[in-house]
């Protein structure tokens, strides 16, 4: 269909509730970004953005800052395959630096989707990524730890 | 009744505009909240491309890469969709140019139009998905602009660089479409 | 025999009830959750009683549908003063409460006749995508 003069009235450019409803779950595509994904990108930005030490430009000649800057991203792309760092907890999927329920509702939400997912789920470490995880993440969250009540 | 409230939100509530003025402070904790805002939106949109979870993933890296690039000195003039969507657009092309799928035409990026119906769909938006399958290419981007990222005629205009005029006939002329299909018709209807 | 069972009873039992002043409470503590006008998903708070003796004995889930099994708790909270409390459901945001939705029912025994106050904390709520957003949470005793 070919473009046209634009409609006079803005109403004819509107969707009713329904058809937007529609658009967003024909349109609905939830997709695991790894936590080592998200790693690589900030680390590129660290390095990207905190102006450098006096001192270590003193160090480098200027030459070389531009072609460190490129391999260090390059290096940090290959990061995607390497293990999750250890600052952040293996239960905390959602990487936000602590482990709660929205750990375990995202991993809930992504076994409702279905398909095969990373080893690294496995959070009760029986080999599968299943159900038992969600609730093994979801008893840690709500895990009282060693403080006890008076 | 006994009360006591506590609201606890750990969002970061800045703007975007605020964020990349950190940025270009050298505030990567700034660029932090700004990519978790940003990342899924992106990724979906990769997705939307490429039809490929790895690919999709690829472009969001890339993306977030070409951007970092841009500091110190960024000036956001529009929304960040805005300023994104020709960036992953583009990243997508040639994403899927490297992997050899697809033959390198604008046009053959199908958006939508080859994907199965996700079985857990409900079977409106399976019929809505299959007649958006015979609109124009152009025609379902603008579709998914204005009512899954919810962007304005003008934001998209910009996004994919075209007349806010072109905007407008595109998007009148795929609800004409989708008025006018028996299968969707029931949508317009009260 | 039947007696001396019956003295012994009494015996045992008059430090309960025997003086007014200790008798135990069992109150039934609605804890609710306001999103607002957006779909709840998931939520956890930490609940705890502040200035008397407290036993929490029990935990139910909440009025919605989609939260109405018991939420996921540490059983190490049952006959303690504290506990976190957390759930989430799956269901479309067409299926899930918005606005001021009682989530959980906590069962706690008090002694004596002072009333409990409890603090409560909102540690985490979200939409049906996972993203935190903004919502208090707010108790009540169930009147008897």
């Amino acid at each position: 269909m070919s473009d046209s003069l634009p409609p006079d009235s803005e109403q004819d450019l509107e969707a009713p509730a329904r058809l937007v409803a529609a658009f967003k779950e024909g349109a609905r595509r939830e997709i695991f970004v790894p936590a080592t994904v998200d790693d690589a990108i900030l680390k590129a930005a660290r390095l990207q953005l905190r102006p450098p030490n006096k001192s270590s430009v003193a160090r480098w000649p200027r030459w070389m800052l531009w072609p460190a800057l490129a391999g260090a991203c390059a290096i940090v792309a290959f990061v995607i395959r390497m293990e999750r760092p250890a600052q952040f907890a293996r239960e905390d999927l959602n990487r936000d630096g602590k482990v709660d329920i929205l750990d375990s509702f995202k991993l809930a939400r992504e076994l409702k989707i279905g398909g095969s997912l990373p080893a690294y789920l496995d959070a009760n470490g029986d080999g599968v990524v299943d159900a038992r995880d969600v609730n093994a993440i979801a008893s840690r969250a709500v895990a009282l730890g060693k403080e006890r009540p008076q | 009744m006994d009360e006591h409230t506590d609201s606890k939100n750990a969002v970061d509530r800045r703007t975007d505009l605020q964020l990349i003025a950190g940025m270009n402070g050298g505030d990567d904790r700034a660029f932090e909240a700004l990519y978790f805002r940003h990342r899924d939106w992106v990724t979906s949109l990769a997705f939307r491309f490429t039809s490929d979870e790895s690919l999709a993933l690829d472009v969001l890296q890339e993306t977030f890469l070409y951007f970092l690039k841009k500091f110190p000195g960024f000036t956001l003039t529009a929304q960040m969709k805005t300023f994104l969507y020709p960036v992953v657009k583009n990243l997508s092309i040639a994403a899927r140019r490297k992997a050899e799928r697809h033959q390198s035409t604008e046009s053959e990026l199908e958006v939508l139009a080859n994907q199965p119906a996700e079985q857990s769909m409900r079977i409106e938006a399976k019929e809505l998905t299959a007649v958006m399958a015979g609109l124009s290419e152009e025609q379902r981007e603008v579709l998914l602009l204005r009512f899954v990222d919810g962007l304005s005629l003008a934001e998209i205009a910009a996004a994919m660089e075209i007349p806010l005029g072109t905007v407008k006939s595109r998007l009148h002329n795929a609800l004409t479409a989708l008025r006018k299909d028996p299968r969707t018709k029931s949508f317009f209807e009260e | 025999m039947k007696c001396w069972l019956a003295i012994l009873f009494c015996a045992l039992a008059t430090p309960l009830f025997g003086q007014q002043a200790a008798a135990p409470h069992f109150r039934a503590i609605e804890v609710y959750v306001d999103s607002g006008n957006l779909p709840l998903a998931a939520y956890q708070v930490q609940f705890s009683v502040t200035n008397v003796t407290a036993r929490i004995v029990g935990i139910e889930g909440g009025q919605h549908k989609a939260f109405r099994e018991p939420p996921f708790y540490d059983p190490k909270a049952m006959q303690g003063e504290r506990v976190i409390i957390a759930a989430f459901s799956t269901e479309t945001p067409g299926h899930l409460p918005s606005g001021k939705t009682r989530v959980a029912t906590i069962h706690i025994m008090t002694i004596g006749e002072t009333r409990p106050a409890f603090e409560l904390k909102l540690q985490a709520a979200a939409d049906p995508a996972g993203k935190r957003i903004s919502a208090t949470v707010t108790c009540g005793e169930k009147p008897q």
